[in-house]
């Protein structure tokens, strides 16, 4: 059967790209074009991300990404675009994240205290 | 079962009363201290006693687990006795009654808020009183608690190779919650999903505050492996025997 | 007395429960402060707003503000008098006023309205109630609420005025309000509540709208009260307007990417149908949904209805055009005290910064109910950071879902039996089904307990193990009893919302005991009596029914494989096949025509099959016989032998018996067919084994009771072979409690 489609994020079409031209258009313009950035970098105001990304699911198989593109407009001290620079699927890294997790207080709750409702206290937990 | 309709009515002089539900309240008999205490209140509301046992009977209920009825006690002492002496203790073991029901981070926040705010109040309104600096230990905690509510989310969507929607959730950490214990985490999580993204540079940049503020961190060396590339490939492709064996972990 | 110059000095009299460090606290002057009329004004209503205070008034002389205030006395009880139909419980907890809490005028007036609405809800109009108080010493009262219930106000009578296409009988069937009867002891929907009546107009423009009448407008609904006040008169009166046929569907698009005609087939509207608004919404999600799939994220897809009264037709246009281009900042799940945080995400359509649609948040909001952890689930959009960004907030209202069941009942083919389960279906909040059943009968007992994690690989995998035990007396039919101790894995998926599929391993350790040897059939005994079997299996369902345990309407199939071999000591491949379809003959499915047909086959691979494994045909399958009344059977004694070919086909027809509906009584009449053939191991002419056609004809009545459902059916077998064992009569009821 089908693969079923499903689309995620703010993927800006090739001809809004286009109406965007380096050293001239400013935040503004960028913001009327594409709409809000889906993020800014972490510590850089001026570095916009606009990221989406196309996965086709068959029956209960693993999503498997289709397609993934970043597109990052940078600008200047002016306000104004300095780099429009687009990244496809190949350029990203299959990263394995951490499984380690920085421990949190809060008690797990047991079968019995789910049966029986009285979750015990907070502080109990730590 | 043993009967439970109200004792039944009887007057009893204040002493006698307020003692009698003092003696419960040390024999640990804490729902019938709180109801002693509660009597003495209904029968005697004009004597100095009565002001006493309304806060009594809001520490028996705290001790009984019972937060509500702490809460509804509290909140009649502070509007009645606003210029008591006890008021800050009051508002001290309303901020308890909260925090003692927060859940874990994967579970609804609403009471941490709650108690982060009411320890605020403390802090705010009694800075020299004796329970703020406890007030502001527990604050931090439930301050560090909402973080790793946040961090639990984005560990969520990263797991599910929903890069853009992680990369939101750990900065919200980064940003709202700089002082926590999960900022390095966040900042290791970061570079990932960047790195997942093929941004190089902003994986780079946040690798390096990474390693500015918390050099030590194994959070730190992992991420360095992992953007300079030796011991790093071996985190690229993960077997699906690991992939199996780790979703059946978390199973239970 | 001067009212001017500065107040030297604040005095407050009268008061004796409130310090006057309390009151002091509130006033807005100090000492010190010069005396001005607005302040003293802000600090009465200050004093007041406290709730404290039934009087406060202030005087000035020489500097000295005195404050007088009179305090509101303290309750000490509440009680109620004259209330029967409402427990002081439930009163009590509408009520704002508390033991030890502060009595005001205002206080009391709002809960007599309280107590007043919940009687209202209750259907009783005319309840009135009158709150007395009791001074006590020491400024203190108690208050007792005198309560007259009056009579329950029901529904005397309801008609109907304008209505020409369907009759009062069949509109009275669309309302929920009902005209009060003494047996209508289990529905409060016979009391009067002005809710439902309005709710009613709406049932009543949603049956018109989808039967073609466009125009249709409840004009009026009134109740008036019966001279003696006990009960209510409702008159409905509606404009009915012409009824109107679907004229041409178009499809346009103010989005040139989209092809238009490429979306005509997804409608499923036909020119000349009646119209229908339901089909008309339906056809909107259709698209709605596939050009959602397609990628394009902000579509508002409006269909416009020009109706022409000259030819008594609709043209429907649905026009495709740019919709406000939102994303989703964020989604916050809250109120889920119990269950995880990712339980209800990973239900939700849609992931923080994808593209905001209305549909899939529609779609997720109903995933989330399905999940039926929640009372009430409540999602909605709150403004984001910016214009173009929204967040979504799920707030659920958790339920238990823990399940306690007990249960009892008859069957003709197993005797008495009881019934004990408990099913926890979100366990630790993970989402997780834990289910532990006992079984006690007269004829076999069974524990079984099974867990189902339902996102295994955090992919819409349900899997899950079985682990159970069950003895099975099988004196009558074949004089021997079976043991089945086993474990099993599974999976299922679905891959559409019809089709799902099924995969099972299943380790099994059978044996049989106590065989009668002077009566057993020398082919059971010529069987050793233990054995392991070891089966992988399979079942795919495609199930287009309306409801799966009352179904009036579609129809499913179900295929299941099963090969026996991996290890133990059976090896065989087992083929079941199964259908049904339903047609309901009527609007309000009272008169459902059903057909059933099952067959299936088993053959060994390198030995013979065992009778425990062959098919057993009569009774609750083939009505007319005992339980194994037809098949292969030993000649010499008589005992069932199960055939390796069965097939079974049923004919029935459900008709209401003319009762209301409430009774939930129907008859019905049907013909069932069926035949099993085949053994292995057995000598010439040792068994009978003809393979013929078996039929029967009968009649029968169901009741969904509340306490679980009734069957008793007669038929009487008119195919049938002189050694098959017949059966006129059979009940079961089955009931949970």
């Amino acid at each position: 059967c089908s693969p079923r489609i499903a689309t995620r994020g703010n993927a800006p079409e090739p001809e809004q790209l286009e109406q965007i031209t380096v050293g001239e258009s400013t935040k503004g313009d960028v913001t009327d074009i594409l709409g809000s950035p889906s993020t800014v970098a972490a510590f850089d105001e001026n570095v916009w991300l606009y990221i989406s990304k196309t996965t086709e699911t068959v029956a209960f198989f693993e999503p498997e990404t289709v397609q993934q593109k970043v597109v990052l407009i940078s600008f200047d001290a002016a306000n104004r675009v300095e780099i429009l620079s687009q990244y496809d699927l190949e350029d990203g890294k299959p990263v394995i994240p951490t499984d380690r997790v920085t421990p949190t207080a809060g008690r797990e709750m047991t079968i019995l205290q789910q049966l029986f409702g009285n979750l015990g206290r907070f502080s109990e937990g730590k | 079962c043993s009967s439970n309709e109200a004792p039944e009515y009887i007057e009893r002089p204040v002493s006698e009363l307020y003692n009698g539900a003092q003696d419960l309240l040390d024999a640990k008999e804490y729902q019938k201290a709180a109801e002693a205490f509660d009597e003495v209140e209904r029968q005697h509301p004009y004597s100095v006693w009565a002001t006493k046992a309304t806060l009594m009977a809001a520490y028996s209920y705290y001790q009984d687990n019972k937060y509500d009825d702490a809460i509804n006690a509290l909140d009649r002492f502070i509007s009645l006795h606003p210029a008591n002496p006890d008021v800050p203790y009051a508002y001290y073991l309303k901020a308890l009654s909260y925090y003692e029901q927060i859940s874990d981070v994967g579970r609804d926040q609403q009471m941490t808020q709650h108690a982060m705010e009411a320890l605020d109040d403390v802090i705010r309104r009694f800075p020299d009183s004796k329970y703020s600096r406890d007030a502001k230990l527990k604050k931090d905690l439930t301050v560090d608690h909402l973080a790793g509510k946040e961090m639990n989310v984005g560990r969520y969507y990263q797991d599910r190779q929903e890069f853009l929607a992680a990369i939101n959730r750990f900065k919200s950490v980064i940003e709202k919650y700089q002082t926590t214990t999960h900022v390095p985490e966040a900042l290791a999580r970061l570079t990932e999903c960047y790195l997942a993204l093929g941004l190089e540079g902003e994986a780079k940049r946040t690798a390096a505050v990474l390693g500015h503020n918390f050099p030590g961190s194994e959070y730190y060396s992992e991420s360095y492996d992992l953007l300079v590339g030796e011991g790093g490939t071996s985190r690229t492709e993960e077997s699906w025997w690991d992939s199996a064996t780790k979703s059946i972990t978390d199973l239970f | 007395q001067q009212n001017s110059g500065l107040i030297r000095e604040i005095q407050v009299e009268g008061n004796n429960r409130i310090e006057s460090a309390t009151v002091n606290a509130y006033l807005t002057v100090a000492p010190g402060d010069s005396y001005d009329a607005r302040q003293i004004n802000n600090s009465l209503k200050a004093l007041f707003s406290t709730g404290l205070f039934a009087d406060v008034s202030f005087s000035f002389n020489q500097g000295v503000l005195q404050v007088n205030v009179v305090e509101n006395p303290i309750i000490n009880r509440i009680a109620f008098e004259g209330n029967n139909r409402l427990k002081d419980e439930v009163l009590s907890a509408e009520l704002q006023l508390r033991p030890r809490v502060v009595y005001t005028r205002t206080k009391v007036q709002s809960d007599v309205q309280r107590i007043l609405e919940l009687y209202r809800r209750s259907g009783r109009f005319a309840a009135t109630v009158e709150p007395k108080v009791i001074q006590l010493e020491q400024n203190r009262v108690d208050l007792v609420f005198e309560v007259d219930e009056g009579e329950a106000t029901g529904v005397r009578k309801i008609n109907f005025v304008g209505n020409k296409a369907f009759d009062d009988g069949e509109l009275s069937e669309v309302i929920r309000t009902t005209e009060s009867a003494w047996w209508k002891i289990l529905t409060s929907d016979d009391n009067y509540d002005p809710d439902r009546v309005t709710f009613d107009r709406e049932l009543l423009r949603r049956f018109y709208l989808s039967a073609g009448y466009a125009d249709f407008q409840v004009l009026s609904s009134v109740a008036e009260l019966t001279p003696d006040r006990s009960d209510f008169f409702i008159t409905y009166t509606v404009s009915e307007g012409q009824r109107y046929e679907f004229g041409d569907i178009k499809v346009v698009s103010q989005i040139d990417k989209i092809d238009a005609d490429a979306l005509m087939p997804l409608i499923e509207i036909e020119k000349g149908e009646w119209y229908n608004a339901t089909m008309v919404d339906d056809a909107v999600d259709a698209l709605t949904t596939q050009v959602g799939d397609q990628g394009y994220a902000f579509i508002d897809i409006r269909p416009s209805v020009q109706r022409n009264r000259e030819t008594g037709t609709i043209d429907i246009t649905f026009t495709i055009a740019e919709g406000p281009k939102v994303y989703v900042e964020r989604i916050n799940v809250v109120g889920n005290v119990r269950t995880l945080d990712e339980v209800i995400r990973r239900e939700f359509r849609l992931v923080e910064g994808d593209a905001f649609s209305s549909s899939k948040m529609k779609r997720s909001k109903q995933r989330i109910e399905n999940l039926n952890f929640f009372k009430s689930v409540d999602v909605k959009t709150l403004p984001g950071q910016s214009p173009d960004q929204t967040v979504i907030e799920v707030d659920v209202e958790e339920k238990s879902t823990g399940e306690f069941s007990i249960g009892a009942g008859y069957g003709t083919d197993d005797g008495a039996f009881g019934q004990l389960g408990i099913r926890e279906r979100n366990l630790l909040g993970k989402g997780q089904d834990l289910r532990l059943n006992f079984t006690l009968g007269s004829s076999d007992q069974q524990i079984d307990l099974s867990f189902t994690e339902p996102y295994f690989l955090d992919r819409e995998i349900a899997a899950g193990f079985d682990v159970y035990r069950r003895e099975e007396d099988n004196q009558d039919e074949s004089s021997y009893d079976e043991e089945q101790t086993g474990g099993r894995l599974r999976a299922g998926f679905k891959y559409t919302e019809d089709l799902s599929h099924s995969f099972r391993y299943t380790l099994e350790q059978n044996s049989y005991s106590n065989i009668d040897t002077t009566d057993a059939s020398r082919l059971l005994l010529a069987e050793d009596s233990e054995f392991i079997e070891s089966s992988v299996g399979h079942t795919l369902t495609y199930d287009k029914r309306d409801s799966s345990v009352a179904p009036t309407d579609g129809y499913f199939g179900r295929l299941s494989n099963d090969f026996a071999g991996l290890g133990g000591d059976e090896s065989y491949i087992r083929t079941r096949v199964e259908g049904g379809y339903y047609y309901p003959l009527d609007r309000e499915h009272e008169w459902v025509l059903s057909t059933r047909v099952g067959t299936g086959y088993i053959f060994g691979l390198d030995d013979d099959t065992r009778i425990s494994q062959r098919f057993m045909v009569g009774g609750a399958n083939l009505r007319g016989f005992e339980s194994a009344g037809i098949g292969p059977r030993d000649k010499a004694t008589d005992d069932a032998l199960g055939g390796k070919l069965y097939y079974t086909g049923s004919v029935q027809m459900d008709f209401p018996l003319g009762l209301p509906s409430e009774f939930a009584l129907k008859g019905r009449v049907f013909s069932d067919f069926g035949s099993s053939e085949g053994v292995d191991g057995a000598r010439a002419g040792e068994v009978y084994d003809t393979g013929s056609i078996r039929g029967s004809v009968g009649f029968g009545v169901g009741w969904e009771s509340p306490f679980g459902p009734i069957g008793i059916d007669l038929s009487q077998a008119i195919l049938k072979e002189d050694h098959d064992k017949e059966e006129v009569f059979r009940l079961n009821f089955g009931t949970r409690f």
